[in-house]
């Protein structure tokens, strides 16, 4: 059976830190983020479906946001502090990273 | 905006990166509730997406990855007890497993009354399906397994006897979960690589 790393990278995720430049009382890592927006996104579909008419599936949307920092692994919470900085040229390095960083995941 | 009585919910949620696990133990890394939920989740996630795509199961992947998201919220109030413990013997645990259904319909509880129904089979474990909560419940062995191995690459002794006991139950598990022999086959031996060796893989 062919051997991946998919998920020796999930953890690496504890690694790596929120809110990376600026000073925290309380440090917070990419997984209690993800965990918490995860919640937040259950939340939120539940409370949509229920009472503005939507049908969207909020277990789905939770898992989306299970995942949604997954690039973090390989580009270690860069995205956050430079994306400030100068957007155009960020976001067209970031999409050959993350180009990169699905590769290895894959 | 209409004024909505405020729910408390949330912000026990929040307060879960407050709760160490292992914490009679020296860890070289520490780790917390909410870290470990994030793990099993993704865990609990690709088992049932392997049990679906290779033995012929039909279960929503993301409902086991949401139950894996709220499977310790009872924790925000008890915290983690130790395994030795809470398993002390059968009426210590009996006991305790009453507290940690009453921690989880308090949770309920403080959800806003319409909310309570679409959550209740997610937080209250009494009313998870059987077949979810096996799961969930294989996902969190995995977790802590791979958790052990990662303080046993560092030689933290404490954590030998913890490989002895997670042994077993992995092995039991892979006797009856095809999903969870191959889960250990795709994805355990990197879980101890360095990423050096990781990146390069």
């Amino acid at each position: 059976m062919t051997k991946r790393p998919f998920f020796a990278g999930i953890l690496i995720m504890p690694l790596i830190k929120h809110w990376a430049l600026m000073h925290s009382v309380k440090d917070e890592n990419f997984p209690e983020h993800s965990h918490q927006v995860a919640v937040i996104t259950h939340l939120l579909t539940t409370i949509r479906n229920l009472y503005f008419d939507v049908d969207v599936n909020p277990e789905r949307a939770a898992t989306l946001a299970t995942y949604h920092e997954v690039s973090e692994t390989t580009l270690q919470g860069y995205f956050e502090f430079s994306k400030n900085v100068k957007k155009a040229l960020i976001w067209n390095y970031l999409a050959h990273l993350q180009n990169y960083e699905e590769v290895l995941c894959r | 905006m209409s004024i909505e009585k405020q729910s408390v919910f949330m912000a026990w949620i929040t307060r879960m990166p407050l709760l160490e696990r292992w914490a009679l133990m020296h860890c070289f890394q520490p780790e917390n509730v909410s870290e470990h939920c994030h793990q099993v989740a993704v865990i609990a996630h690709i088992l049932t997406v392997i049990k679906n795509k290779r033995f012929g199961g039909t279960l929503d992947p993301g409902k086991a990855a949401t139950l894996a998201i709220y499977h310790e919220v009872s924790e925000t109030k008890l915290q983690d007890l130790n395994t030795h413990t809470k398993y002390h013997n059968p009426a210590f645990t009996k006991a305790y497993k009453t507290l940690e259904d009453l921690a989880e319909k308090e949770c309920l509880a403080s959800l806003p009354e319409d909310l309570q129904e679409e959550l209740a089979p997610l937080l209250v474990q009494s009313m998870v399906d059987p077949e979810y909560k096996a799961i969930v419940k294989a996902a969190d062995i995995i977790q802590a397994y791979v958790k052990t191995l990662n303080e046993l690459r560092f030689n933290n002794v404490e954590f030998d006897h913890v490989k002895l006991n997670l042994t077993k139950s992995l092995n039991a598990l892979m006797e009856t979960m095809p999903e969870v022999q191959c889960f250990v086959d795709i994805f355990l031996d990197s879980c101890t690589s360095t990423l050096d060796t990781l990146i390069q893989s």
